[in-house]
């Protein structure tokens, strides 16, 4: 009997570890930041997941913001040298309110840029808030983060879910004709955002309806049951709102199965050469869109490229990096004019009233605290690269996409 | 509707040959040490990112496939992959089991979560590119039995391989002196000590095997999904975890039981249920709950009377 109460009790004991490790969410009493007297060191926060599951999607928008750092302390228009300090939310949203905290209490830091994933960055805000830190989101693409009762402290230079998904769906449902969907998404905050954007772009379209809804748990493997499920209905085309490992999973598992003659379309979250690489020759024709432009095209884009390459030979600037860099950008060109002793508060101020001319064109902020730039692309999968639509061969009709 | 069912039922017999083996890790080392040790499924991942660095090392590849033929290297490989999750789990007992006998059992259980994370992110981080998902060789033959999608050479090995896998271990087990030991320490550890069984010994070749399982589990399920995450490990060993408490946390047997409830319940919810593939791993871990508290010793587990 002992034996097995034992065993039981391990049992009992090992199931409470993994709910622990399942609901992280400690939140540290809050402390209050203080002012210091004499502010000979100014440091700005980027924050967003350096190690986990996206870590990969974040080197890009890191290097960009050390780079429109060094680039503001080499230019020496600054009365100070600003200082760069890394927090890592490691997608979680536990982590990321740990990591408010801990920004907060240092009273050097005077602005933050950050959030890949906007979890973490929803769980974060209300303790910038509160503290008074101007937080400029350069990757958090969900609709409610920003909110005119957040103003002025948070801001956001990149277009949200809705805004990217809108001109895709438009075009695909009302200018190609695909009328019936099927939408595999994820549970996560994420997924359920580019399925409710998905749902507001196609709505009002004649005859465009959605004959099913998978939402999948993040790190699922097997989507066959799902695939096979979609086999049995007539589908026109799918809609992939999750992120790339599990839409690559996905279409590779759509093809295994033969479901290969309906149109394949996503979101920004798989403009990613890692996404190509998993998902193989089943995303061909695959259609996307994202926020921004190839860097390349825009008028201010050649001397960023050229100053990134020069600094980081290595990596590629990612698909967020151009608004790494405005965002930190836009942090600088407030500071530029508070004199040697800036307050977060007056920054705060400076940055929703911004009108930046920047690598993306000119930003200002709603009265949400919500980017007016609204630059999208709309991309094709074309002999396993990302091309942009208007220049693609599916355009002029020389490839076919899946019929109607 | 016909065709329907029955391809869900093909999928969930796949979804439970890629979760038995680990199901059994769980079980094997439950059995024998008294602990859960979590990081199993990390374990496995880490194998199968074994087999494909071997293979993305161009000329070892092409070396192998010279000397051999193509099915040989590949079960090479295969086996490869089983060794290293042998070689790995036994580091492991060292490092983070091994420091904790006979001490407090929590810090065990604890140190092993800790070390599921370190594979994660050291995967992560050394293996090249290690974050993004990786393409998985076709290690397995292409191509479909009778023209049907289900009956791909692919799935058909795979349930052949655990099937072999499974009939192996219960040779083992019930044939073999060391299996009999093992199964003695998993019945009452003081009784046999006292007659000889040695007990450090038995623990060496329970994770030894284990970590074979683990490794050709790793390739299994990575075959079957054909693309490899260096994170995907934490959800597999919480699966192969459950698998094992349903089925009896203890029992080779059991965890067969288990994988296959588990996996039925996975698919169908979200087969069969309009809008259930969010509540998929929601049933599938109820079905965890309600056994845990309505039947803890599984469906195939010891019997507790026996212990009174």
């Amino acid at each position: 009997m002992t034996n097995f109460l034992k065993k039981r009790s391990i049992l009992i004991l090992a199931c409470v570890v993994v709910s622990l490790s399942l609901m992280s969410s400690f939140l540290l009493a809050g402390c209050s930041s203080k002012q210091s007297a004499s502010a000979k060191t100014v440091k700005v926060a980027f924050i967003g997941p350096l190690t986990g599951p996206d870590a990969s999607e974040v080197v890009g928008p890191k290097n960009c913001f050390d780079l429109a750092i060094s680039q503001a302390n080499a230019s020496g228009k600054l009365p100070y040298q600003i200082q760069s300090v890394y927090y890592d939310d490691a997608s979680n949203a536990g982590t990321a309110a740990n990591d408010a905290q801990k920004i907060v209490s240092d009273p050097d830091i005077i602005a933050v840029t950050g959030f890949f994933n906007s979890a973490p960055c929803a769980a974060a805000i209300p303790i910038f808030k509160n503290a008074g830190i101007p937080l400029v989101i350069w990757g958090a693409i969900s609709k409610d983060l920003t909110q005119a009762a957040n103003m002025p402290y948070i801001t956001r230079v990149v277009p949200t879910t809705f805004q990217e998904i809108q001109p895709m769906a438009t075009m695909v449902t009302q200018t190609m004709g695909y009328k019936k969907w099927a939408v595999i998404t994820s549970t996560s905050t994420y997924g359920q955002d580019t399925l409710a954007g998905f749902k507001a772009g196609i709505q009002g379209v004649p005859g465009v309806n959605i004959v099913s809804v998978d939402s999948i748990a993040d790190g699922t493997t097997d989507f066959r049951p799902v695939v096979t499920k979609l086999k049995s209905e007539d589908i026109d085309a799918v809609f992939f709102g999750d992120n790339l490992t599990e839409a690559a999973l996905a279409v590779r598992q759509m093809q295994e199965l033969g479901i290969t003659n309906v149109l394949l379309t996503g979101t920004s979250a798989l403009t990613d050469p890692a996404y190509i690489k998993a998902a193989g020759t089943a995303c061909e024709g695959m259609i996307v869109s994202q926020s921004g432009e190839d860097p390349t095209l825009l008028p201010n884009g050649q001397a960023f490229v050229a100053a990134y390459n020069a600094k980081y030979p290595q990596g590629s600037y990612g698909s967020y990096g151009e608004y790494a860099y405005d965002s930190t950008n836009i942090i600088i060109a407030a500071l530029d004019g508070l004199g040697a002793n800036p307050n977060p508060k007056d920054l705060a101020t400076k940055i929703a009233a911004i009108n930046y001319n920047g690598l993306l064109g000119t930003t200002t902020f709603d009265a949400n605290g919500q980017t007016t730039d609204k630059l999208t692309t709309i991309m094709v999968v074309q002999d396993g690269q990302f091309i942009s639509w208007d220049n693609s061969q599916y355009k002029t009709g020389v490839r076919k996409l899946p019929p109607v | 509707m016909g065709s329907l069912i029955l391809s869900q039922v093909f999928n969930a017999i796949m979804l439970a040959c890629t979760l038995a083996l680990i199901g059994i890790g769980f079980s094997l080392f439950f059995g024998v040490m008294d602990i859960v040790v979590f990081c199993l499924g990390d374990i496995a991942i880490a194998s199968a990112f074994c087999i494909l660095g071997i293979t993305s090392l161009t000329g070892v590849y092409a070396a192998l496939n010279g000397i051999f033929p193509m099915v040989v290297s590949n079960i090479i490989l295969v086996i490869c992959g089983g060794v290293f999750g042998a070689i790995l789990v036994t580091v492991m007992y060292h490092t983070v089991v091994a420091p904790f006998e006979g001490k407090n059992i929590n810090a065990s259980l604890l140190s092993t979560v800790a070390a599921g994370y370190v594979i994660r992110e050291l995967i992560g981080i050394f293996y090249p590119g290690g974050r993004d998902p990786q393409n998985f060789p076709n290690l397995l033959p292409t191509g479909y039995l009778f023209n049907n999608t289900m009956l791909s050479w692919r799935n058909i090995i795979i349930v052949g391989t655990t099937v072999l896998v499974l009939m192996l271990l219960y040779w083992f087990v019930n044939r073999t002196k060391a299996g009999i030991s093992i199964q003695a320490l998993s019945q009452n550890k003081e009784a046999s000590i006292m007659i000889g069984i040695d007990w450090h010994k038995m623990v060496i070749v329970t994770f030894l095997i284990g970590g074979f399982l683990l490794g050709i589990a790793g390739f299994l399920t990575a075959s079957y999904a054909s693309t490899l995450r260096f994170d995907t490990g934490s959800m597999y060993g919480l699966l192969g975890f459950s698998v094992a408490v349903v089925g009896g946390l203890g029992s080779i047997y059991g965890a067969l039981a288990g994988s296959l409830v588990i996996a039925f319940v996975e698919v169908f919810v979200t087969g069969f249920i309009p809008g259930g593939a969010a509540y998929s791993g929601v049933a599938g871990f109820l079905i965890v709950v309600l056994f845990i508290i309505f039947r803890p010793e599984g469906i195939i587990g010891e019997k507790s009377i026996s212990k009174v």
